[in-house]
């Protein structure tokens, strides 16, 4: 994918200025540039940044025990050195180059084929890290194991297991089987969304089917022996299907081994709903459409309730504000500006401060998290804070007074502290300082304790959390609750004499109260949800909670009364001093034995691959494509040979040659090219042009955010240019450049974008470089903004406008499925261009499966759209305006494809002609 | 040379009719072994990996390779005298009865295939997925199915003599000894049967599936299983005499010189235990999975590794007496055929080694 995108840029860059109309797409922006070094351990290059070494050095002992472990597992040992690339944060790990496409923060590590690259980022718990970095190496050695035995066996085409296999083999081989799992099955057999083996494209991808991949990996092994994978890999060579492997390695059908793996969870939930209840079941449900979590209380004078919250339910995530039973109102818009890139809504909470007047809450902005203070009523920021040595920040809670504000940051190591700010004097303290994954801070009403959760005791070490209180005034860290269980998101009642928490002590994750005493707590259960409560807040009279509440796949918000809540008998625990080092890890600063090497930039092959074809027009023609990289993607190079064998011209006439090289390592983006072509091509006006040209080129894109950026491409050719349509022949040195700016908010589903703007505008002009002679001036711009209307449902409209001016105009076309339809392809064409759309689109069906003799094809989303098109291509004469209305509807299979099909009638906004156009293409709406 | 080559070739089509040596496949029981340093004596590059164990054809060496080729060496030398190449494809070890190879393949028209190497053609194939190694005693050819159906056919013609349904995968060949075939089974059942007739004698539960060819000699079975564990049973009853742990799933074989049982296990280790006991005796570390078969004499234990090296470890003490770099991992077993120690790669090499 890379080498492809490689490939068309240089394609694209190397061409004339009609093809450097900038394309939209969201920015990968190298904020941060780092120093790379190499760490050499027997098996592993491990590539880090100087500030990060400590982590590296973790990574290299983990690593190193992980690969012996999955050497047992897998009885294989993996022939090559793997490359595995850590970053201390996600913040940084999102400007990876290693795959083109952008990270979600949901993505905790990746594998990649390629080159076999290892990459992930620290999340601020080192077990995590660990464990992921586990699920990560499954999938190194499931590849190749698998690539082994199929080479062993002469198979040369690469068989790739299912994607809920090899997930959820990384997960039953990374991590013990967790509350969140039985969470996820739980519910989705509740809520009758558990699908089969044979259903399992239904989820492919997300995380129920990374939970249902490791459950049934799990039975797997229980009903046929831990070695069956082993066994599995071992005949993977036999046959094509995974049904087929499986059945010749356990001697039993996949079909009969599903309805035995969902009998088996019948079996083991369903008594659970006699002792629980789903959220709704026993809270009131305060939120309705989308993904809503975090609430967070607003002290009002009003006797209703109300709280703010992450919602997404308008497609970004944003923070609302619900009062009473009141339409809920968008306070802070996410995901659209530079500003608030990102809210981190899974991982943070809102802070509110105790007058109700002002929140706090955490927000990405230009690759560093910043602590926003948002003034509630005013809708307006009145505090913004970033700390040198903080780059991500989360779960902010105001002190009692209201000047101070405790919340947990991770430092450029990783690693994630306590700190308190001042935000009258923006000073930071740091609280605690030391390798525990202090989170979810939440400061008491008289100001004297901090309750936080940690993994700073002896289950820690295995991904536990505890709850833990800081002592404000001495600093004397107290282990609040204790056991081997999941203790989370504390919340003091506004007495102060009781926290409210989550844990999963009980195998689901249940909402506890515990009260405090100078000496011990006496903790008692609140909720009993069959699925998951999470992050109470209390409210203002400490009568009741709000709390996130998992249910139907989707978390919503729900408010509980204290009096109803289940009263079980109270336990009580002595709270201790928390331990001072209860665990360490393998390779601590200066104990590393490993080779340290700094980074070497060495190119190695992406893809290489040859073609010829055979075209009555164009003749014989074949060549070679490269594209080489370094581990990190952030240099480039790509080169393309080609040879058109035409009857009348000689050898040299038919050769292209291109060469790219890119740099995408900083913020500036740079890239060269040197490029001789010589091609008689189709122009985007549908005619023919020949042009023999020689030349170099120098690019340059400048980021400003992950939506906004500007671009500017300076080439010079010589140029022999035949322009067989209007039999003009020109030559000469040509420079051409350009500048445009291009912005790119918009959310997409898989048919096309749904909600948000794009933008891009632009001027380049072309000039014969000895004579002087202007080419031409090129104008464009090119505007589209999208509405949601409802969940899926848009208004989209789209502004575009070309001109081209002076001796050699370009020329722009209209016509056809993504400019004006009802108008053949290209057909209508000049040097001035106009465009208006206005499209509503809306769901036919979600998820479309058409059985076809070769198989099932499952079209992810089949809509509907109408539409009025407008617009004209001239030269002098205007003429009048060229219109269209009609419908059409767009299949998308597999995020790749999406097939339209478009009627439309044209008509020039006097009349509508009789006739109805019918076009068919692929392609995403525009 | 002319005419050593012509004979040579000769033996490889079987026009003498000679034919090769028999093989039981009762583990790795050797009375001697070259003693190291040894010398690699040749080296043959093949079209595939290696797939099961070298046979001893003496005076040749015969290796399958994993592209259903049949190669045929002169063992001294090392020259190839002939090949031959399967037209399905091949899933199991090649075994040599008399001028019969007996060959496992896969594929819609999976069988026990029983080639003549004199006649150069198919002498008879029994329907079914056989890819784990014959057993042959006589005239009689004993074959496991991976569903579980153990089968005794007529050497000569393929004719079913009897089957007994174990009812469960079998990841493992059967071992023939004496008037019994033990056989463990992938649910971790260890059954002797009677080679007469099929019939069941004991019956033994391990805890996990059994993943080694069972070892018999002198009255007690042993076997390993795929959580790791080693156990020692008797061959009269299935009575556990010791079981002991490895940790990791144990090579394909184990090997027994003397008191001392040797055995490799995917956690790198190759293990030296008290036969009779159980005890540990040694331990030895390689860089890499072992699955391969050892071979073991009273001095010399050979083992090799993923980590490429074939060893050499005091049979006693496990102590490092020679090693070899080999091209690339060896997960095959190792032989020995006469003085000769026989090795091949997953990078297609056959190696042969011996004192010079």
């Amino acid at each position: 994918m890379n080498a492809l995108r490689l490939l068309c840029g240089l394609v694209l860059l190397a061409g004339p200025l009609q093809a450097q109309f900038t394309s939209f797409g969201k920015n990968k922006v190298q904020f941060a540039e780092f120093a790379w070094q190499k760490m050499e351990t027997p098996h592993f290059d491990v590539f880090f940044f100087e500030e990060e070494k400590e982590l590296a050095s973790y990574a290299a002992h983990m690593a190193e025990r992980q690969y012996r472990d999955l050497e047992v597992k897998f009885a294989h040992t993996v022939q090559r050195r793997v490359p595995l690339i850590v970053y201390s944060s996600h913040i940084y790990f999102e400007q990876t180059n290693i795959i083109p496409s952008l990270l979600p923060e949901g993505v905790a590590g990746f594998t990649e084929y390629l080159k076999g690259r290892v990459a992930l980022p620290l999340s601020g718990s080192l077990p995590d890290f660990e464990r992921v970095l586990h699920h990560e190496l499954v999938h190194v050695f499931t590849f190749d194991r698998i690539a082994h035995v199929l080479e062993r066996h002469g198979v040369l085409d690469f068989r790739p297991a299912p994607l809920w296999f090899t997930e959820g083999l990384a997960e039953y081989w990374s991590s013990e089987w967790s509350s969140f799992g039985d969470m996820i099955l739980r519910d989705a057999l509740f809520s009758r969304r558990l699908y089969s083996i044979a259903q399992m494209e239904y989820i492919y991808g997300t995380f129920q089917m990374y939970k249902e991949g490791e459950s049934i990996c799990h039975f797997m092994a229980e009903r046929h022996g831990e070695d069956v994978f082993e066994q599995l890999f071992a005949n993977w060579w036999r046959a094509e299907k995974f049904e087929e492997i499986f059945q010749l390695t356990t001697g039993e059908s996949l079909r009969e081994f599903d309805e035995a793996w969902t009998y088996s969870l019948r079996k083991r939930y369903l008594p659970d709903i006699a002792a629980s209840d789903p959220p709704a079941h026993m809270a009131e449900k305060r939120t309705r459409e989308g993904f809503n979590i975090k609430p967070s209380i607003v002290p009002t004078e009003l006797d209703s309730v109300a709280f703010v919250y992450f919602t997404n339910s308008q497609g970004y995530t944003q923070i609302a504000l619900q009062r009473g039973e009141g339409v809920p109102e968008i306070v802070v818009e996410g995901e659209r500006l530079p500003v608030f890139e990102s809210l981190h809504a899974l991982s943070t909470k809102i802070a509110v401060a105790p007058d109700g007047q002002r929140m706090a809450f955490a927000a990405k902005s230009r690759g560093r998290d910043h602590l926003y203070v948002w003034d509630i009523e005013g809708g307006e920021q009145v505090g913004d804070f970033i700390f040198d040595d903080v780059v991500a920040i989360a779960s902010p809670s105001f002190a009692p007074e209201g000047q101070r504000i405790v919340f947990s940051g991770a430092r450029q190591s990783g690693l994630v502290d306590l700190y308190v700010v001042d935000l009258q004097s923006g000073q930071l303290e740091a609280l605690t300082r030391d390798l525990y994954h202090d989170r979810q801070p939440d400061w008491s009403p008289d100001g004297r304790h901090i309750a936080f959760s940690s993994d700073r005791f002896a289950a820690g070490r295995d991904g536990l959390y505890n709850l833990f209180l800081y002592e404000v005034e001495s600093g004397r860290i107290r282990h609040l609750s204790q056991g081997d269980h999941n203790d989370q998101h504390p919340a003091f009642s506004p007495d102060g004499l009781q926290i409210a928490f989550s844990s999963d002590r009980d195998a689901m994750f249940n909402l506890y109260l515990t009260q405090l005493d100078s000496a011990r707590t006496g903790t008692r259960r609140l909720t009993r949800v069959l699925t998951g409560a999470f992050d109470p807040q209390w409210r203002s009279d400490g009568s009741g909670v709000l709390f996130s509440g998992f249910q139907g796949g989707g978390f919503q918000i729900y408010e509980l009364d204290i009096e109803d809540a289940d009263s079980s008998e109270v336990v009580w625990h002595p709270i201790v001093d928390a331990p001072q080092q209860p665990w360490s890890l393998e390779g601590r600063q200066g104990e590393s034995l490993y080779a340290l090497r700094p980074y070497s930039s060495e190119m190695t092959l992406d893809i290489a691959q040859s073609q010829i074809s055979q075209d009555p027009e164009f003749g014989t023609s074949g060549g070679i494509q490269l594209a080489l990289s370094d581990v990190l993607g952030n240099n480039r190079y790509a080169f393309v040979l080609s040879h058109i064998a035409g009857s009348r011209t000689g050898f040299f006439d038919g050769l292209n040659v291109a060469l790219s090289r890119m740099h995408l390592g900083q913020q500036l983006n740079w890239a060269w090219g040197l490029f001789r072509l010589n091609d008689r091509f189709s122009s985007t006006f549908g005619r023919f042009v020949r042009e023999k040209r020689t030349g170099g080129y120098l690019g340059l894109s400048y980021p400003f955010s992950r939506h906004d950026r500007v671009e500017t491409r300076l080439s010079l050719r010589h140029a022999e240019i035949d322009r067989q349509f209007e039999g003009r022949r020109l030559s000469g040195w040509l420079a051409n450049n350009f500048v445009s700016y291009t912005h790119d908010s918009s959310l997409w589903l898989p048919t096309g974008p749904l909600e948000g703007r794009r933008y891009s505008l632009g001027i380049g002009q072309t000039v014969d470089f000895k004579s002087s002679r202007r080419f031409n001036v090129t104008l464009f711009g090119d505007y589209r903004h999208y509405f949601r209307l409802s969940q899926g449902t848009g208004w989209a409209m789209r502004y575009m406008g070309r001109r081209s001016t002076g001796d050699v105009p370009e020329f722009f076309s209209l016509g056809g499925s993504w400019t004006l339809r009802g108008y053949p392809w290209r057909s209508i064409w000049g040097r001035n261009m106009v465009l208006i759309n206005q499209e509503l689109r809306f769901p036919l069906v979600d998820r479309l499966v058409i059985d076809f003799p070769f198989g099932a094809m499952d079209f992810s989303a089949f809509r509907g759209a109408l539409f009025v098109d407008a617009g004209n291509a001239w030269n002098d004469d205007f003429g009048e305006w060229r219109g269209a209305v009609g419908s059409g509807v767009r299949l998308a299979l597999g995020g790749v494809f999406v097939f339209r099909l478009d009627a439309a009638r044209r008509t020039n906004f006097k009349r509508l002609g009789n006739q109805t156009h019918w076009d068919f293409f692929f392609g995403w709406d525009f | 040379m002319a005419f050593w080559r012509w004979a040579l070739c000769a033996l490889w089509i079987g026009l003498c009719g000679c034919g090769g040596g028999m093989f039981y496949a009762t583990g790795a029981l050797v009375k001697d072994a070259p003693e190291p340093p040894l010398s690699l004596l040749w080296q043959q590059k093949m079209d595939g990996a290696p797939l099961g164990a070298a046979v001893d054809a003496a005076p040749l060496l015969m290796q399958m390779s994993s592209a259903g080729t049949l190669y045929a060496f002169d063992l001294r030398s090392g020259e190839r005298v002939g090949k031959k190449g399967f037209d399905d494809k091949v899933c199991g070890a090649v075994q040599l009865a008399g001028d019969v190879l007996l060959v496992g393949t896969v594929g819609k028209e999976a069988a026990l295939v029983a080639w003549d190497r004199r006649v150069q053609k198919e002498r008879w194939r029994h329907a079914g997925s056989f890819c784990l190694t014959p057993t042959v005693r006589g005239d009689t050819v004993f074959v496991a199915a991976e569903d579980g159906v153990l089968r005794a056919l007529a050497l000569a013609g393929g004719e079913e003599l009897w089957r007994a349904s174990l009812e469960t995968r079998l990841r493992t060949s059967p071992t023939l000894d004496g008037h019994y075939l033990y056989v463990g089974d992938g649910r971790g059942v260890v059954r002797a049967l009677r080679a007469v007739d099929g019939d069941e004698v004991w019956r033994h539960q391990l805890k996990a599936g059994v993943r080694t060819v069972p070892l018999v000699h002198g009255g007690t079975v042993w076997v390993g299983t795929a959580t790791g564990e080693v156990a020692a049973l008797n061959s009269d009853d299935g009575g556990l005499q010791w079981e002991t742990q490895l940790g990791a799933l144990p090579s394909e074989g184990m090997a027994l010189a003397g008191e001392t049982l040797v055995v490799g296990a995917a956690n790198r280790g190759i293990y030296g235990f008290n036969a009779a006991r159980g005890d540990p005796l040694w331990h030895f570390e390689t860089d890499g999975v072992v699955r391969s078969w050892p071979v073991v004499s009273e001095r010399v234990c050979y083992a090799a590794s993923s980590d490429g090296r074939l060893y050499a470890l005091g049979t006693k003490e496990g102590n490092l007496l020679w090693k070899f770099r080999l091209d690339g991992a060896a997960l095959q077993p190792v032989m020995r055929i006469g003085a000769t120690v026989v090795v091949a790669t997953e990078k297609k090499m056959l190696y042969a080694f011996g004192r010079r």
